[in-house]
């Protein structure tokens, strides 16, 4: 008597299953991995395509304590949990910082909900003329849940060396009053609080924002 | 019988054959990924220097009384170091205006169109005045320490040079020792600077290999001009998988 084809053995339909397992385990791979692409943009493994400049191991950023646009004081650590955007410049700036800030509010605008979970700070390097009503007035121009922060310009310069911003008063015109020069770097501080990325004057709100979905789904 | 057995016994063997391909492939996958991981990291096919951390914003007096700041650093490469003008009067001197001066010398080699200078501040800015930083800029044309490669020398106030070097640079320094003929002491350190204002290497000694310089040079340089577009991914990969030099 021969064994009929169809008659199977109870090692032969192991074999078979574990062969119909790996085919679905390789089918649920590769759906995984269509997924994430289409997710991320990206291959697995792949280093995220940051438009910004990555600092790989990044330290806790300095922290520091100001006076909000509301009168309150403020520390940074204060917003842990929320990707912070730092800026820091000052509401007579003629051309940097309401520039920079424009492409800021395009970077959340583009954001759409995940923007909640972003937060755009401004720390003036001109406490003289920016108080905390001037600072509510000039953030609410480009968004009134941006935060504008001030304080003596001793605390202003411990907040801005830490973060390679520089800043330096010199005269300007009748018009203008005088004009304070500063670095116009933006830096993105991640949810944990660390220091993960610059964006150098002029990179358009949209890079930021593909570079900050990153962030808050990191 | 003996054909129906053999038969059986080959489409179960093809059936297995089959089983096994499917493992091997999933193997074989597994094998690739681990294995390129593991190969980028050993084999290390771009090779970066890591990006520390922001270089401290400054705005100091230089030697020729003029405004100088970390901004008109920006688009060079910068090799900062710290010492004071009666360094060498006093003993021990970590780190003296002519050893800075050697170095600089020594890098002489580096071509004309690598925009690399030379910035040493002042870790007595009470005493380095203008006139002080003015005779530290000594002109080594035409002695065996000549170079063309820019130096300049600043300072700034106490506060602001305790936030820049102690804060932003983490040297350590302390204070002027009246006691000891105004010497301060402080650890030697050299801190190369990119063109985008972030720390890339730290040289903790008053006589670094200036091969070693050059080659972080290099580095920063090919990772400047060459991490455009697709080749970026390379260059983030290595950042990622920490490709540094040994």
């Amino acid at each position: 008597m021969s064994t009929p084809e169809f008659a199977t053995t109870p090692a032969k339909r192991n074999r078979q299953r574990s062969l119909y397992l790996v085919i679905a385990g390789v089918i649920i791979l590769v759906t995984i991995i269509a997924v994430w692409i289409i997710a991320n943009g990206r291959l697995p493994f792949m280093p995220p395509r940051l438009n910004g400049i990555a600092i790989q191991s990044p330290e806790p950023a300095q922290n520091f304590t100001l006076t909000s646009q509301t009168g309150q004081p403020l520390s940074l650590t204060d917003l842990r949990g929320k990707v912070v955007l730092l800026y820091f410049g000052y509401t007579y700036c003629p051309d940097a910082c309401p520039t920079t800030l424009a492409e800021l509010k395009k970077a959340t605008q583009t954001l759409g909900g995940d923007a909640e979970d972003v937060q755009v700070v401004m720390v003036s390097i001109d406490p003289e003329r920016d108080t905390p009503e001037v600072l509510k007035t000039y953030m609410a121009y480009f968004d009134p849940s941006y935060i504008g922060l001030t304080g003596t310009e001793d605390e202003i310069l411990a907040a801005a060396t830490p973060y390679g911003v520089y800043f330096q008063k010199h005269e300007g015109s009748p018009a203008t009053g005088y004009l304070v020069d500063h670095t116009t770097t933006v830096m993105a501080i991640d949810k944990e609080g660390y220091l993960r990325l610059f964006y150098p004057y002029g990179t358009a709100g949209e890079d930021i924002a593909a570079d900050l979905r990153y962030l808050v789904n990191d | 019988m003996n054909e129906g057995t053999s038969a059986t016994e080959t489409d179960h063997a093809t059936r297995s054959m089959k089983s096994a391909g499917g493992y091997s492939f999933l193997y074989a996958l597994a094998v690739a990924v681990v294995g390129a991981i593991v190969a980028f990291n050993v084999i290390r096919p771009i090779t970066v220097l890591p990006r520390i951390t922001p270089s401290p914003g400054y705005a100091f007096t230089n030697q020729h009384g003029q405004i100088s700041t970390s901004e008109d650093q920006r688009g060079k490469l910068t090799l900062y170091s710290f010492t004071y003008a009666d360094c060498a009067a006093n003993e021990p001197c970590p780190l003296a205006v002519d050893q800075i001066g050697a170095l600089r010398h020594q890098l002489g080699d580096i071509p004309s169109d690598i925009p690399l200078s030379f910035v040493t501040i002042s870790l007595n800015p009470e005493i380095d005045t203008q006139t002080k930083l003015a005779e530290m800029n000594e002109d080594y044309s035409g002695t065996d320490l000549a170079s063309t490669i820019p130096w300049t020398f600043l300072s700034g106030d106490s506060q602001r040079t305790r936030l820049v070097v102690g804060g932003g640079f983490q040297v350590f320094y302390s204070e002027p020792k009246s006691e000891a003929g105004g010497r301060v002491d402080f650890e030697p350190r050299y801190v190369l600077v990119d063109h985008l204002g972030i720390i890339r290497a730290e040289y903790r000694t008053a006589e670094p290999d200036p091969e070693l310089i050059t080659r972080d040079i290099d580095l920063i340089l090919n990772e400047a001009n060459n991490s455009d577009g697709i080749a970026r991914l390379g260059y983030e990969a290595a950042h990622l998988f920490l490709c540094y030099p040994r």
